[in-house]
């Protein structure tokens, strides 16, 4: 599995390897990932780091614990510690992506739970807009002090404690009362799924081995990760391939076999289905963007491209990317 | 510069002057801030924009840690970089169109103009002035390390292309530099060399591309070469950069010279080398030193520095404001030159194209199929704006309905040679159709060392044997530097010959491979049987540091006309999916006077299924017997485009200039009087139509000495008046008489005129009588 996750100072493999069910993210010393990028989609996957999404340009809709919202330029969402989560956009969009080290919290302090969206030209998105702001400059800066960007951090968290007792839509409440056999039964599934996609894995399989019937388990499926499983089988094999085709090293025809797709032409189709490109395209995409390319190792981690802080900057401040 | 050249020279100190006509780094001319002269940028090279930020923003220098570094690269590094090119830098991307030896394959003038557009383009874009090409350098051996970037071995085609690359790079305001100036056709120890060529090889062959490009498309720049020619360093070769050059041609531009091509500055400024690239102390050092004790006269100084002063106002002249770049759009213009410029050498049973429904199970192999070799090694190596993959492609373009496979078929690190075989020949086996994409070596072509052989990798040669073991139909799709020889083509039904087609390579093979384009690029040079036959083989590559062009104006298939020869496949060879017939043809004037053209109508029909292109080639015979000439020479070409049944008339003419031929008695061009065969087909050695036309010839003396035969004077009617005059005088016989009897015996007069005349006719003449009635007027 491979959500977006990138951090300008440090990426390891680790960062964003898949350890059974959850996307395991890795801190720099600032206990605080902040991030940019470009995307079209995100597998439903969850983590133990809250996240704090603002969404830079385009319009996008995401799906939090069974719940999905429209999120459109301007718009933040707060979504708490493993919450399934998964996004998807016709158009594209960018978002600026902030998550928060569990290290930051404190046993008689815990970290803020559930899920909450902000709308644009609300006062509440306002109030975050200007904090997230207020940190990217900050972590723009050169030299900036720990202490400061910690104090940075915990005011963000604190106008967010204020946001999200007003208006969740998912309290932490119900988060806890939700996380059912049956979700934990999908959950194990979507993990099963993550190790095993280069295999030739179906549904009927996954059914069987999770001990329900298969039209009870489709459903289920849906039902906590808003996709079917076949849908979600065939986007992580293309979330698989992608990073492999931008590397140069492997011939395509490899590609749709290392990733668990029978034949070339299921990948073709897959691609055709999901990204609206074929995977040729795709890779020549890729290879034509200059930025993109310029830093090899980090882009061909990720499925996602990459965006400067700085041109995030640029874009919260004026609404544009061009200066 | 708003003051006029002659006002701002005369501002100028000597050491203005000197630093006028150096370079300044490693890219850029001087900047003289106080006479209002800005830096002009230069940058390589012929088929792409090589724009080294290091270089031209940071004022880089070549550096030997820079080159330390590369060399001390792990070789499982993902660097294609290697060797000199690794001295010129890093470079933005830019759009790598086909190499010259693939886009001259396209025969297609106006197609050639649109890619020096696009050059002017990525150019303007970066703030770059000059782009230093095209290189024209006459195609004498395959063996040649940067024969990629030249056109053909034939000039006029050669000077046609370039002239067309140059008015599309000059008519969007980049200046073009035509090189390298002259006969440096080989690498190997390219700065030490001595070209030693004949004057007609020199003139007809070597030259002539030159005289073509710059009389149709006024390049702004010339560069001077690296080797010697007959004995000098071209960039102090008085005779070639200002005799010939400025005297005979009228070229009024700027002779630059190579990266450190300047041995002597001096030298080089009073022969007629203007400026000297890049920025050498010592080169300025020198200079003025020489204008301090006289040995460069200041006249001769401010010559070369109105040259460039000109040159900085064409440029001003010409500069626009950079736009950004349609580089998706560039992308698909290399696409389109490589599907125009690809040829489709073979095709038994028609099995190209390929339709998926009668072979949907496709075997696609070779290293190249993953990563083609799209580009030589050298200055004019360019990093991609983009890249089709032709494995990729073909899987695009095949679509669903196939089923490809892929596999390199040769040993890497992981997998031996024999199990990459062994898998190889199983997919082969298991599919319908394979596909196998063979090359030459990568690196082994570049700048300063030639190929050792004409050989394709030999484990591309060995997957080609196993594949065609397996699969009866096998098509090839080679990517080359230049002509390789092909022992295993009887192994393939199909062979396209892509040379170094650029990145959109793997989209136009595979759009020729299932047909959705028609092949239609034609050879521009001839594809040996072996090295041994080649013409330039015996004298290559010199010795003693003098390599002698023994072929003379037998070069390419001039050679193989003339000996009769078969070669593996002749120069204009190119097939298509459709079939044409060459229907009729008119010469316009049955006999032509001095300094008149030839138009030439040629009836041509698509008689097959498809739209396609033809390359319609004319040839000439000369007369050959002043001087001896080869069967023939290309003198026209078009290419047209015909719908299934149709017919187009097309006109072709020779110009008034091709008739001619460097005698070397004279030291100038003459046309010989008498008949000339005029060919025309789909190539050298398919011509199916012909006409003769008579010419009158011009008007020339041969010198004529004591020892000159009868029968000779006897074709000179002044002299032969003359000496008829004199005999008479001294024999009291009537002058007809003489006339008459001398005409008469001349056949029997085995001895030179003085000799027969004294000794054999008993005519009493002094030597200095007869030479003066032989004199010429």
């Amino acid at each position: 599995m491979q959500p977006f996750r990138l951090d300008s100072a440090q990426l390891d493999n680790q960062g964003i390897a898949t350890a059974g069910t959850c996307e395991l993210i890795s801190y720099d010393s600032a206990q605080l990932n902040m991030f940019a990028a470009e995307l079209s989609y995100c597998q439903p996957h969850w983590h133990e780091a809250p996240e704090l999404i603002y969404v830079l340009s385009g319009d996008l809709s995401l799906t939090v614990h069974q719940q999905e919202v429209k999120l459109a330029a301007g718009d933040l969402a707060f979504i708490g510690a493993d919450l399934i989560h998964a996004l998807e956009t016709q158009t594209g969009c960018t978002l600026l992506t902030l998550q928060f080290s569990p290290v930051l919290f404190h046993d008689t302090h815990p970290l803020p739970a559930g899920f909450a969206f902000f709308t644009a030209g609300q006062v509440a998105a306002g109030q975050l807009t200007a904090q997230c702001l207020s940190m990217l400059e900050l972590v723009l800066q050169e030299g900036v002090s720990f202490f400061a960007l910690q104090a940075q951090i915990y005011a963000l968290l604190a106008c967010l404690e204020v946001l999200l007792v007003r208006q969740p839509l998912i309290s932490a409440m119900t988060v806890g009362a939700a996380d059912s056999r049956e979700e934990m039964v999908i959950r194990q599934s979507i993990a099963r799924i993550n190790e095993t996609f280069a295999e030739p894995l179906t549904v009927a399989d996954l059914a069987e081995q999770a001990h329900v019937s298969y039209s009870h388990f489709s459903r289920l499926f849906k039902k906590v990760s808003g996709y079917s499983p076949s849908d979600y089988l065939t986007m992580v094999r293309v979330n698989q391939a992608k990073p492999l085709l931008k590397s140069m090293q492997i011939p395509i025809t490899d590609i749709a076999g290392k990733v668990g797709f029978a034949e070339h032409r299921a990948m073709l189709a897959a691609f055709k289905k999901y990204c609206g490109v074929t995977p040729t395209e795709y890779r020549k995409q890729y290879y034509a963007d200059f930025d993109w390319r310029a830093d090899d190792e980090r882009v061909t981690a990720t499925p996602n491209k990459p965006l400067a802080l700085s041109l995030a900057r640029q874009i919260m401040r004026t609404g544009s990317a061009k200066p | 510069m708003n003051r006029t050249a002659k006002q701002c020279l005369s501002d100028m100190t000597v050491s203005d002057k000197v630093t006028l006509l150096t370079g300044n780094g490693l890219w850029k001319t001087a900047q003289l801030p106080e006479l209002g002269i800005e830096p002009l940028t230069m940058t390589d090279g012929t088929y792409g924009v090589r724009y080294s930020p290091e270089q031209i923003d940071h004022e880089g220098n070549w550096s030997i840690t820079d080159f330390l570094g590369v060399v001390n690269q792990s070789a499982d590094e993902p660097s294609d970089k290697k060797g000199s090119e690794a001295l010129f830098g890093h470079t933005l991307p830019a759009t790598c169109f086909p190499n010259g030896s693939a886009l001259a394959c396209s025969w297609d003038n106006a197609l050639v103009a649109q890619m020096g557009q696009a050059l002017a383009r990525e150019c303007q874009a970066l703030g770059v002035d000059i782009l230093l090409g095209p290189g024209i350098n006459i195609r004498r051996t395959p063996l040649s390390g940067r024969g990629y970037e030249y056109y053909s071995e034939d000039p006029l085609l050669t000077g046609e292309l370039a002239a067309s690359l140059i008015k599309g790079l000059q008519g969007e305001g980049v200046g073009a530099s035509l090189k390298h100036f002259a006969c440096n056709n080989s690498e190997y120890r390219r700065t030490e060399m001595d070209s030693i060529v004949d004057e007609r090889a020199l003139h007809e062959i070597y030259l002539s591309g030159f005289k073509r490009a710059i009389d149709k498309a006024d390049p702004w720049t010339v560069m001077s070469s690296y080797n010697r020619l007959n004995g000098q360093q071209t960039s102090q070769h008085r005779g070639l950069l200002h005799d010939i050059l400025r005297q005979q041609w009228g070229y009024q531009g700027l002779v630059m010279s190579d990266w450190y091509g300047v041995k002597d500055r001096p030298a080089s400024l009073l022969a007629g080398n203007d400026l000297a690239m890049p920025e050498v102390a010592r080169d300025k050092a020198e200079l003025l030193a020489a204008i301090d004790n006289g040995t460069v006269d200041e006249t001769v100084l401010d010559t070369a520095c109105l040259r460039m002063l000109a040159l900085i106002d064409r440029i001003n002249a010409g500069r626009k404001t950079p736009q950004p770049v349609d580089m998706p759009g560039h992308h698909q213009l290399a696409q389109h030159i490589a599907e125009e410029s690809i040829v489709l050498l073979k095709n038994s049973d028609g099995l190209l194209p390929l339709d998926t429904r009668n072979t949907p199970r496709i075997a696609v192999l070779g290293p190249a199929a993953h990563a083609p070799v799209i580009q030589g090694s050298g200055c004019a190596t360019t990093v991609p704006s983009m890249l089709d993959r032709p494995l990729d492609e073909i899987i695009d373009v095949a679509g669903e309905q196939a089923e490809v496979t892929y596999s390199a078929g040769v040993g890497d690190g992981e997998t031996s040679a024999e199990e990459a075989l062994l898998l190889a020949s199983s997919q082969a086996e298991a599919a319908d159709v394979a596909i196998v994409f063979i090359s030459t070596a990568v690196g082994e072509d570049g700048e300063n060392g030639d190929r050792q052989h004409l050989d394709v990798v030999a484990s591309h040669a060995a997957l080609l044997s196993a594949v065609a073991a397996v699969q009866p139909n096998v098509v090839v799709v080679l990517m080359n530097s230049d002509a390789v020889v092909m022992p295993w083509l009887g192994q393939c039904k199909a062979l396209l010959e892509t040379f170094f087609a650029g990145q959109g390579v793997g989209r136009a093979v595979a759009n020729l491979l299932f047909g959705l384009k028609n092949p239609c690029g034609k050879l521009t040079v001839t594809v040996p049987n072996s090295l041994e036959e080649t013409p330039a083989y015996l004298h290559y590559p010199g010795e003693a540091l003098k390599h002698y062009y023994s072929e003379g104006i037998y070069v390419g298939y001039r050679y193989y006309d003339k000996r009769k020869m078969t070669p593996c496949f002749p120069f204009g060879h190119g097939l298509s999916y459709t079939t044409f017939e060459y229907r009729s043809i008119e010469v316009v004037n049955k006999t032509l006077g001095t300094g008149e053209s030839l138009q030439v109508d040629v009836t041509v029909a698509n008689t097959g299924a498809r739209f396609g292109k033809e390359i319609i080639q004319l040839y000439l015979s000369f007369p050959g017997i002043e001087l001896a000439q080869p069967p023939l020479g290309l003198k026209a070409y078009a290419k047209v485009a015909l719908e299934p049944g149709e017919t187009k008339m097309v006109s072709l003419t020779i110009e008034a200039d091709d008739f001619r031929a460097w005698h070397p008695a004279l030291k100038d061009w003459i046309v010989e009087p008498g008949k000339y065969g005029i060919s025309v087909g789909p190539s050298s050695r398919e011509l199916p139509l012909s006409a003769t036309v008579q010419v009158a010839g011009s008007n020339y003396r041969l010198p004529l000495r004591e020892d000159s035969s009868l029968v000779q004077v006897v074709k000179d009617e002044q002299a032969f008046s003359r000496v008829v005059a004199l005999v008479a005088s001294r024999s009291g016989l009537e002058a007809s008489v003489i006339r008459e009897r001398l005409i008469t015996i001349a056949p029997e007069l085995f001895c030179g005129l003085f000799i027969a005349l004294t000794e054999f006719l008993n005519v009493p003449v002094s030597r200095k009588e007869l030479l003066e009635a032989l004199r010429a007027d």
